[in-house]
């Protein structure tokens, strides 16, 4: 076990450490994220009740785009020098590889939100950083980031990956997309925690149950 | 140790690319694998590497059938191919750190440097990768490769993108390897360059092993003469 998790943790500093110097997701990320904010905020002009009701979803549409972006080029310095063969040989278990970049996702997502949600708080007027919406953004987050890493791992030897994980994946992103809105929604108006209490448990179990399959399935997936 | 297979067939749908394929080969041992392009060189490699598996076939350990796709057997591999494997926003040092850490071989810095030496590099192990030309790669890719001791070295055109120095330094590697009771199997085109320290070859025709032939203290081109001639009688009688 203790060689698993050192498995994990060289293999997440690997992809950090890639993305640092590269920036070849968070720059794109970032760009389509600032740029979609920007658009939303001249193409719908809200008072301030109807903003506190659409922000969660605007700004869920927004990590979940962006997100995407990301996810296509995740696996990209696996797929330019083949360097995935080397790991399969490498690691003890398949799975630590699916695991490690999938903290990775989820980090480099945890970052995007973290810049996202005070660009929107400029140009809205809205102040976001409310503690449980950060909780159910970054609940969203992982359950996206479960699901994103397993299909994109599908999908990267593909010709036409860039249409076809979001076509895999949005549709099995459904129950988190409505989780994260609803319960933002409740959080944002102030409403009772039981009121929403349900949403959050469905993100909670999402994340549970994306992140079991994908270590169950995920050596059957890349030998296919 | 001694890695017998027998029976090994793939195909890629319709494309049957290896027939019945078996071999053997033992500890300290170097193998060359002959074959025009297409003749399922690099597919027989992917195979006993556990990269890819096999419709049929079977794999004896000493003896004890195995599994190539456990990963027992892949972390015993050595692997050189065409891509290199390497990570181009990693330095030379960092690549291998990786690498160590997954093989869990717990190098230092020092030991790290000292394998980049072997392969020439030192100089250039602070560098990113990406700035390598190819053949700095490929010597980084053999340098990976070797890492964490691997009981069974597999080599896909080793030789392609070294210039003299670098195909000197992966003959004494190779050498080093043999005498350290490792198995070597690899793929050439240039299969004389690698001559003096092969112990036999294999020829791939369509799939199907047309020839076995220890080198036995024979030159080039007395074996050279055995490998095609014995292929062309294998396409006589097809």
């Amino acid at each position: 076990m203790k060689n698993w998790f050192g498995t994990l943790k060289a293999l997440v500093w690997k992809d950090l450490l890639q993305e640092w110097r590269s920036k070849d997701m968070l720059t794109s990320m970032l760009a389509f994220a600032i740029l979609s904010l920007f658009i939303f905020n001249y193409a719908m002009e809200l008072d301030p009740l109807q903003r506190a009701e659409l922000a969660p979803g605007v700004i869920w549409v927004v990590i979940m785009f962006s997100g995407t972006l990301g996810l296509n080029r995740s696996f990209l310095a696996e797929q330019e020098q083949g360097s995935f063969d080397a790991l399969v040989m490498a690691v003890p278990d398949v799975a630590v590889i699916w695991l490690a970049k999938q903290i990775s996702n989820f980090l480099i997502m945890l970052i995007l939100i973290l810049i996202t949600l005070p660009v929107y708080s400029v140009l809205y007027n809205q102040n976001l950083f409310v503690p449980l919406f950060l909780i159910v953004l970054i609940l969203g987050a992982w359950g996206f980031s479960a699901a994103g890493t397993l299909i994109s791992g599908m999908t990267v030897q593909t010709r036409m990956r860039d249409l076809l994980l979001p076509v895999l994946l949005f549709p099995v992103l459904m129950p988190v997309n409505m989780a994260v809105v609803k319960a933002g929604q409740g959080v944002i108006s102030g409403a009772d925690f039981s009121t929403y209490q349900v949403w959050i448990s469905i993100l909670i179990v999402y994340g549970i149950i994306m992140t079991t399959i994908s270590l169950l399935v995920f050596d059957y997936v890349i030998r296919e | 140790m001694l890695l017998e297979v027998s029976g090994l067939s793939r195909s890629f749908g319709p494309l049957v690319v290896l027939k019945k394929v078996g071999f053997s080969i033992k500890s300290g041992q170097l193998i060359c694998l002959l074959g025009s392009n297409g003749a399922g060189k690099t597919t027989l490699l992917r195979v006993v590497s556990g990269l890819l598996g096999a419709d049929e076939g079977q794999f004896y350990l000493d003896g004890k059938e195995i599994s190539l796709h456990s990963p027992e057997w892949r972390r015993q591999v050595g692997l050189v191919f065409h891509k290199t494997f390497l990570y181009q926003n990693l330095t030379g040092v960092e690549n291998l750190r990786l690498f160590s850490e997954l093989y869990q071989c717990k190098h230092s810095e020092e030991d790290l440097l000292q394998t980049l030496e072997r392969v020439g590099l030192r100089a250039a192990g602070k560098r990113l990768v990406r700035v390598y030309s190819r053949g700095m790669q490929q010597r980084l890719t053999i340098a990976r490769a070797l890492l964490h001791n691997p009981e069974i070295l597999i080599l896909d055109e080793p030789f392609t993108g070294l210039d003299k120095d670098g195909s000197r330094i992966l003959l004494n590697l190779l050498g080093e390897v043999k005498e350290g009771g490792s198995m070597v199997l690899m793929t050439s085109h240039d299969p004389q360059t690698a001559h003096a320290i092969t112990d036999g070859y294999l020829r791939l025709y369509r799939g199907a092993l047309s020839a076995v032939v220890p080198v036995e203290g024979r030159s080039w081109e007395e074996l050279e003469a055995i490998v095609y001639h014995n292929q062309a009688e294998k396409v006589g009688q097809a």
